[in-house]
């Protein structure tokens, strides 16, 4: 039925959670999410992977044309999603909320003001653990321009959010 | 701060700095409290943006089950916590011999005795094993309910001769295996990634995407059920 064999397929499983974490920072909406989740899953049964392909980067590499097909297909203009006002994203009001959810909301919140280029590199390396150059493949760029664009989101981050405790490591 | 000092710290945070460049930034680090700061910062920030997406990563049931597929008796259970995308993928995992598959075996009786009582009051585990009565290891592997209500639990054995992966389902008498393949664990049974080549039919993980009623029961869950009989 699907243009994948049971290896690819297992290989997928075992992506599956890390590539939803991936639409999340492409879409940076809940609702966007899973469909574009869906929408790769059913691209890669459909066409398959090469043999010696990777299922980390190959999957990863369809999802974000997936996604770029999607944006042009809107004709969205903007650099950034639709949710910097997306209401699942943005935390109660503070008197609900305990201290520590409040500083996650607003790390939440400084990441999607990131660009986009940014907050992808940044979030494939920091939080799915792929390499610089395994990054660079799924995107599409240059290692250095990975390197620089995950570079510029942190010094980015550290101006528009300060971490709760910065503490001298010596 | 310079952008490039940014750019060294950043690819030292990933362990992306060459060793030479390293070098020279430790020695830099240990005189410039400045630079050791930003270096903090950037590993909180790293910690916080992990954090934030740490509720991200469950893929809803139904696209696993598109890659499990073919005709998929699998419902479309709700998602509900990390244990269920873990579970869907413990069995797809599960692997089976090409020979010896046995259904409802004729085990000796004081021997399917020993796994139900055993199954009765062990909780469910990733690694590591019980040792029974008679020298056999068993490891239960997740509780879920059936169609009828009935819980229902998978569990790994071992003996002189080998592995087998089962099913044993509860009535008032005790648990009562229901279908059971031999297997193979390997090596390193410990880790949670087995390796691949699993079919996807395996007469065990069928019969439990074909009767489970709801995705397998917390450890929390299973703790009451255990203290409770099962009830």
């Amino acid at each position: 039925m699907s243009a994948l064999n049971d290896l690819q397929r297992k290989a997928l499983m075992a992506e599956l959670d890390g590539l939803r974490r991936f639409c999340y920072s492409l879409t940076g909406s809940a609702a966007d999410t899973d469909d574009l989740l869906q929408t790769t899953v059913e691209k890669l049964l459909r066409k398959g992977m090469p043999e010696d392909a990777h299922a980390g980067k190959w999957a990863y590499r369809v999802c974000r044309n997936v996604w770029i097909d999607e944006l042009r297909s809107r004709d969205v203009r903007k650099r950034y999603p639709e949710s910097v006002t997306d209401q699942v994203d943005v935390a109660p009001s503070a008197e609900y909320v305990a201290e520590g959810e409040r500083e996650l909301a607003t790390v939440a919140q400084a990441l999607k003001q990131l660009p986009n280029e940014q907050r992808l590199a940044l979030t494939l390396v920091t939080v799915e653990g792929k390499t610089y150059a395994e990054a660079a493949e799924i995107l599409e760029v240059p290692v250095g321009t990975i390197m620089s664009r995950i570079a510029r989101a942190r010094k980015n981050l550290l101006e528009i959010y300060t971490p709760p405790q910065m503490v001298d490591q010596e | 701060m310079k952008d490039q000092d940014y750019e060294l710290l950043s690819q030292y945070l990933d362990g992306e700095l060459p060793t030479k460049e390293t070098a020279q930034l430790e020695q830099r680090l240990g005189a410039d409290s400045e630079l050791r700061i930003t270096l903090a910062s950037m590993r909180s920030i790293d910690s916080a943006v992990k954090a934030s997406y740490r509720n991200s990563g469950q893929a809803p049931a139904h696209i696993g089950a598109m890659l499990q597929g073919e005709e998929s008796n699998v419902v479309a259970f709700p998602r509900r916590s990390r244990a269920a995308a873990s579970w869907q993928y413990a069995v797809a995992a599960t692997l089976v011999a090409a020979a010896g598959l046995l259904l409802v075996p004729d085990m000796n009786r004081s021997s399917e005795a020993l796994l139900s009582a055993a199954l009765d009051e062990a909780s469910s585990r990733a690694s590591g094993w019980e040792t029974l009565e008679d020298g056999r290891k068993l490891r239960p592997v997740l509780s879920f309910p059936d169609k009828s209500g009935t819980w229902c639990r998978e569990y790994l054995v071992t003996d002189a001769e080998g592995a087998q992966r089962g099913v044993a389902c509860r009535d008032d008498k005790g648990w009562n295996t229901v279908v059971i393949a031999a297997t193979e664990i390997t090596p390193n049974d410990d880790q949670l990634y087995r390796p691949a080549g699993a079919d996807d039919d395996s007469s065990v993980a069928k019969y439990i995407s074909e009767n489970a009623a709801d995705i397998a029961a917390s450890a929390q869950q299973e703790s009451e059920l255990i203290a409770s009989d099962w009830q």
